[in-house]
């Protein structure tokens, strides 16, 4: 104890105070004047306060002394020169060129076979549909809005998506997952392999699919497992089926309490109130849930029991009635919903309200799909207007 | 294209006749069909068909061009998806073959009769002055107005919208503005049309149009509902110089004058030039895209 005392002393870069050996960033010419002191030498070492056990102060690292001065070699984090180091920094062009090249045509086959051959060699049991069993999803990219006629005349606002490359990457099982529920990691567009995590890369490598841009998570029941490396695509969902979209929304940042919570603010020819919060409650409290500024948008947004109107194969583009969070070419989590009163009970409702299980298996595989599928309610552009049946009789 | 939108609308008449209506014409043209000493001449088709036709300046095949095809100006670039806009002009384009869709702008006078349910006939007719026309591809929307009984009434339609079962042009003219809600504060005679109107002679399509290029007579009382003086770019057609002196507008020059540096600002400026060839040769690729998926379509239905 005393040696270690006796080095603190002498060290300059650990701080006065004997019972924490945190690392000191203050000024260490204030330091060596401070420890001349004298000190007694037979004395307890000081109980530390429990708030300051609470806070951590002990570990905590600080960047001023004890009279808040700083050195003057202290650079703030934000003021650190940036990592500039990337795959290609000491490579010359025509070599980052030929490595990229290899790259595509990598994931350009890969591609090919994910499409085609995993599936043949080793097929995974297909098992049927159960009650409270739950499918795999999809992962598609948000095109845009546009209106959609219905055969009364009437219309709605539907949302375009495309379902991209989208590929199984992992399966774990019930208890590599958590002992409770089977997951899939699945991924859609394809990127760039030099960017990417080695861990996530080993996942792509064992599927045998180029990698992916964005992943997302799905739970399922064990007997809805896809192999890694299975492909998605639009028909993985029926037309007249509800789905959720998950999608993160736009981001404003950091706003005021007028543009994130609508409140109305003062008037312009007010004295000291403009585009403020009014009372915050009374007797010295804040009132729990109050609206206050902060973060507005950038968040994962669900949206649930959108309806399936019309699927294009050929673009693999999923038209849902209604619309939901996010900008344009923002990726979403497309799964089946989770609305009570949507849930599959028999197995023919099951047929009709979610998509094939556990996913789709073309019987012919020569056979060509149609490449609109349209919902029965839903007017097709190439038919005559609307004529409505007289009821006058 | 002189005066046919009523034969376009007959052909599109016996089309949607009753399955009856359609059985009773079936067998003659079977016999047609079987002797095979007759061959039945060929009818002159009425239509001119699209190579024939020639396009004067400012005037577009709609199935080639049109002002919605253009999509908006979104910034920055990857805010938008070509696809989207591909799959949205294969869809009017599809309209197009469906349904004669006239050329018309701004100031011209339509007539549009609608599939309406609370109609007694299912179906209801209306005229006026087309005040706009805004939007991209399907969301396209265009707004009538007609002063009846000394009440204004505007409605707003789809363009694409499948529900409109006629429309008809009954008098065609292009204002300098594309904006003419300015209608509203006008004196009423601009937009009081006989409901009962007789369509007017159409100009070919190889005639350029003269714009309409008087001025609109504002109403007097100074409650407009758009300050009209001080905003920018002040409107053509609209006299609203007269309501004011001549310090008046000096001054409120100067608040027009705080917007007007736009036509400056590079950034602002949407060049539709060779986004014009390549919607153009899209459209071109398009018809055979439609011919081939909706070749799928009927097999699966029939």
């Amino acid at each position: 104890m005393l040696a270690s005392r006796q080095r603190l002393f002498t060290s300059t870069t650990k701080s006065s105070c004997c019972f924490c050996e945190r690392e000191f960033h203050g000024n260490k010419k204030y330091a060596a004047k401070r420890h001349r002191t004298p000190r007694p030498k037979n004395v307890f070492t000081p109980v530390e306060p429990v708030n300051a056990v609470k806070r951590g102060e002990r570990f905590a690292v600080r960047y001023t002394d004890k009279y808040g001065v700083r050195s003057d070699k202290f650079v703030p984090v934000h003021k650190l020169p940036a990592p500039r180091w990337s795959w290609d920094y000491d490579l010359t062009k025509d070599n980052v060129d030929f490595l990229s090249e290899i790259a595509r045509n990598y994931s350009e086959n890969l591609q090919t076979e994910a499409t085609n051959a995993p599936l043949n060699d080793e097929l995974w049991p297909v098992h049927d549909w159960q009650k409270d069993s739950k499918r795999c999803g999809a992962v598609g990219i948000k095109l845009g809005v546009h209106p959609i006629w219905f055969k009364d005349g009437s219309y709605c606002n539907s949302t375009l998506i495309q379902i991209l490359d989208c590929n199984v990457v992992k399966y774990f099982s019930k208890e590599e997952y958590n002992n409770k529920t089977a997951a899939l990691l699945v991924g859609a567009k394809n990127a760039s392999p030099f960017y990417r995590n080695e861990k996530y890369a080993q996942f792509c490598r064992d599927a045998g699919i180029p990698m992916k841009a964005k992943c997302f998570r799905f739970l399922v029941t064990e007997n809805a497992a896809l192999k890694p490396g299975t492909p998605i695509n639009a028909m993985h969902f029926r037309v007249g089926q509800y789905v959720d979209c998950l999608a993160k929304s736009i981001g404003y940042g950091f706003q005021g309490v007028m543009q994130r919570w609508k409140m109305a603010g003062g008037h312009p020819h007010a004295k000291l109130w403009h585009r403020r919060i009014g009372s915050l409650g009374a007797g010295g409290k804040v009132i729990k849930g109050k609206k206050m500024p902060g973060q507005l948008g950038g968040t994962y947004e669900n949206i649930r029991g959108l309806k399936v109107l019309r699927i294009n194969t050929k673009y693999n583009v999923i038209y849902v009635k209604g619309r939901f969070a996010g900008h344009i070419n923002q990726f979403v989590k497309i799964c089946d919903t989770s609305v009570g009163r949507l849930q599959p009970n028999t197995e023919e409702e099951a047929k009709r309200l979610i998509g094939p299980f556990p996913r789709y298996i073309p019987i012919d595989s020569n056979e060509e799909l149609p490449e609109e599928i349209y919902h029965d309610s839903v007017h097709r552009m190439n038919d005559p207007s609307i004529i409505l049946p007289s009821t006058e009789k | 294209m002189m005066n046919k939108s009523w034969l376009f609308s007959l052909s599109r008449w016996t089309q949607s006749l009753s399955k009856e209506a359609k059985c009773a014409r079936a067998p003659i043209l079977h016999l047609s069909k079987r002797s095979s000493a007759f061959k039945a001449p060929t009818r002159p088709d009425l239509k001119t068909t699209e190579s024939e036709t020639t396009y004067a300046k400012g005037r577009e095949n709609p199935m080639l061009f049109c002002e919605e095809y253009i999509p908006p100006q979104v910034q920055p670039d990857w805010h938008r998806n070509k696809l989207k806009y591909r799959l949205e002009r294969m869809d009017c384009l599809r309209r197009r073959k469906a349904f004669n869709i006239p050329e018309f702008y701004p100031g011209s006078i339509v007539a549009v009769t609608v599939a309406d349910k609370h109609a007694p006939g299912k179906s209801i007719r209306f005229n006026g002055r087309v005040l706009y026309k805004d939007g991209f591809g399907l969301g396209c929307k265009f707004a009538l107005r007609n002063v009846i009984d000394g009440e204004g009434i505007e409605v707003v339609y789809h363009l694409y919208g499948p529900y409109i079962q006629k429309m008809e042009v009954l008098h065609l003219e292009k204002w300098v503005d594309t904006d003419l809600r300015y209608l509203r504060d006008a004196d009423p005679s601009y937009c009081t049309i006989d409901p009962d109107m007789q369509p007017k002679a159409l100009p070919p399509t190889s005639v350029e149009l003269e714009l309409f290029r008087e001025r609109v007579k504002l109403n007097k009382s100074p409650r407009w509902q758009f300050q009209y003086q001080k905003h920018w770019p002040p409107p053509y057609n609209a006299d609203f110089q007269s309501h004011f002196l001549e310090d008046e507008l000096i001054e409120s020059e100067r608040f027009s004058a705080m917007e007007s540096w736009r036509k400056y600002d590079i950034c602002r400026h949407y060049d539709v030039t060779e986004m014009k060839e390549e919607i153009v040769a899209e459209m071109k690729a398009n018809k055979s895209r439609i011919e081939k998926a909706d070749s799928t379509l009927k097999q699966e239905t029939s």
